[in-house]
């Protein structure tokens, strides 16, 4: 198993919070995937220049689909961040196996847009975003809100109670 | 555990908690002392001798982040920390940041308090940086 860590990140590279979890657990590089990212060769420079000591990729979703079976066969440990649940719903639809040494899906910070519901501290999610995580959870996907190693976490399931108040 | 308290001149210590905690979630035994104009010194310095006299009570010890090396703030700060005969010791640091700050959150079960702060100053003094794109490295895959 070659992922030791998979992140949910609306930073996509967020400097300091990354090299937390790099303490953490096992980091020999990182696989960063945006499409907007990824298109955006200058913002991709600087997002790469925020990490030194770590190499990071920027993938597009298509190159990541193309790429991360490669990554997942390697004997390194890779840390897999996607900028949303969508992100990683189309990863796992490709058929990319998202499981990981920390044996969680982590989801770091997610910023208030327009339509999005807030659940936690620096933690909205939109009305796809809600899809995509029930679609990771029916996966068998254990999901974990926590910004960095020390801090209290909750769940999904603990989430959706948020998003579907009951009447 | 250790207990951290960031002294400022005006509301830059409260900000820097606020603007830390939206990065980092929430900041455990982490508090803010600010020297407000209109309070004026004695205000700050019995807030902060109160602040600190708590912290040393339930704390292995005390590490206080302030803004300015030589200003008010630190100046109290150091002279609290010089008294002698209190449960736990306290170290000071001068030239507070966020990176600073930040990093502070990872070191609360430290056991020495001095080499937390020498540690911190190390860290913190590389976070201050121009940008540098990233070497290029090998397309492994």
């Amino acid at each position: 198993m070659a992922l030791s860590f998979v992140r949910i990140d609306d930073r996509v590279i967020h400097g300091q919070l990354v090299t937390r979890w790099a303490k953490e657990l096992p980091c020999d590089g990182i696989v960063a995937i945006d499409d907007e990212v990824a298109a955006d060769p200058l913002l991709a420079s600087v997002m790469k220049g925020a990490i030194q000591d770590i190499p990071v990729w920027l993938f597009t979703v298509a190159q990541a689909i193309e790429k991360l079976p490669k990554v997942i066969a390697s004997r390194k440990h890779y840390f897999v961040i996607g900028k949303s649940p969508v992100t990683l719903r189309q990863l796992a639809e490709a058929g990319i196996d998202l499981h990981n040494r920390y044996q969680r899906i982590n989801v770091g910070p997610m910023s208030a847009r327009a339509g999005s519901i807030t659940i936690g501290p620096n933690q909205s999610v939109t009305a796809a975003e809600r899809d995509a995580f029930d679609f990771l959870a029916a996966c068998g996907y254990a999901i974990e809100f926590r910004l960095v190693p020390d801090a209290g976490c909750f769940s999904w399931q603990d989430a959706q109670k948020k998003v579907k108040p009951s009447a | 555990m250790l207990t951290v308290i960031v002294a400022t001149h005006g509301p830059l210590a409260k900000a820097l908690l606020t603007s830390a905690r939206m990065i980092w979630g929430d900041l455990p035994r982490t508090h803010c002392v600010t020297l407000e104009e209109h309070g004026g010194i004695t205000a700050f310095q019995q807030t902060l001798a109160d602040v600190l006299t708590e912290a040393v009570c339930h704390s292995s010890g005390v590490l206080v982040l302030c803004d300015l090396l030589s200003g008010t703030p630190c100046n109290l700060a150091c002279r609290f920390a010089m008294t002698p005969g209190h449960p736990a010791p306290v170290a000071v640091v001068a030239g507070v940041n966020l990176p600073m700050l930040l990093m502070s959150a990872e070191l609360l079960e430290e056991p020495d308090v001095h080499q937390v702060a020498r540690h911190l100053i190390a860290q913190a003094r590389d976070t201050i940086t121009g940008f540098r794109p990233a070497a290029p490295h090998p397309e492994i895959f």
